[in-house]
């Protein structure tokens, strides 16, 4: 398993302020929310550097309108695009079954409990991003469901985690990691805020932000990897 | 995905249900399985209450000592 951030957690930070900020909180992996325009090689010189510890695993987009331009991204990166669709499950596995057909590869977003999406998704042969949110009763219950459904789990997104930790007691978060300890789950565990009322205290757990002192503490804090223009 | 290593990645888990977990996670091992703590701290008051509840049963081995992340190997060993 590979805990790592969403760029949804600091949306105003560089690649490269990411990459420093999971190296510094002991984060393996990085999921950054794509914007258009985009190019591979602005990609290529964040994470071309010595003494990486931080893998990119996912492109999360929203766009559903340039798949070609997006499998072409995930092709010369290869890092997976993350399809985040606004229509319903059926538009979902178009768009992503589309970018697949261009010759990228990519993963539905889905969200909430494996019942209501893990058929579909499974018969529709796709790679899915599973996004546990509060709308998930029972994560742990529902990795264990799709684990018995498909025999592995690849991409799971945690909406929570980080500075929230100690706010979603209850939530079956416990059950969830045991399920996937259990399972040798070595995929990405992306964590990212629950609303974005909370960025306040995320962008203090990450370090891009001084407490309530002197305001020193944050920028004496000096990365752990060394970024090259 | 890797059938070799149980990784339980604790720092996304509230406080309070850290330790029930990580000792649910044990329960679970067979004498000669093993799984990976992965904690933002290092874990000895846990190590102290598993001496004092599995003396004897577990094996304890460091695999990364800070400053970010701390591994230990966690081993059932009857």
């Amino acid at each position: 398993m590979q805990l790592g951030l969403s760029s949804d957690a600091a949306p105003d930070a560089s690649v490269d302020e990411l990459v420093a900020t999971c190296a510094r909180r002991g984060l393996a992996a990085l999921e950054l929310t794509i914007w258009p325009g985009l190019h591979a090689d602005q990609l290529f010189r964040s994470f071309d550097r010595q003494g990486d510890t931080v893998r990119l695993t996912g492109l999360l987009s929203d766009d559903t309108l340039h798949a070609q331009r997006l499998a072409s991204l995930s092709r010369s990166t290869g890092i997976p695009i993350i399809l985040q669709t606004a229509g319903d499950l059926h538009t979902g596995i178009r768009h992503t079954r589309t970018i697949i057909d261009y010759g990228g590869e990519a993963r539905l977003f889905v969200r909430g409990p494996a019942e209501q999406w893990l058929d579909q998704v499974v018969n529709a042969g796709l790679k899915f991003a599973w996004h546990v949110d509060d709308s998930c009763s029972d994560p742990g219950g529902d990795a264990e469901r799709i684990l018995q459904r498909t025999g592995e789990i690849e991409y799971v997104r945690l909406a929570g985690g980080g500075p929230e930790t100690a706010t979603q007691e209850g939530r079956g978060i416990a059950p969830l990691m045991r399920a996937l300890a259990l399972a040798s789950y070595s995929g990405p565990l992306i964590l990212t805020p629950s609303s974005s009322k909370y960025r306040v205290i995320w962008s203090t757990w990450l370090g891009r932000r001084g407490g309530w002192g002197c305001g020193s503490k944050a920028e004496s804090e000096r990365p752990m990897v060394s970024i090259q223009p | 995905m890797n059938t070799q290593q149980r990784v339980l990645d604790v720092r996304v888990i509230p406080p309070r249900e850290k330790h029930p977990t990580i000792f649910s996670t044990f329960a679970s091992l067979a004498p000669g399985e093993a799984f990976v703590l992965v904690n933002d701290h290092d874990p000895r008051p846990l190590r102290y209450q598993f001496e004092f509840e599995h003396t004897g049963k577990f094996g304890w081995e460091y695999l990364e000592q800070g400053p970010a992340v701390w591994r230990v190997q966690i081993s059932r060993t009857a």
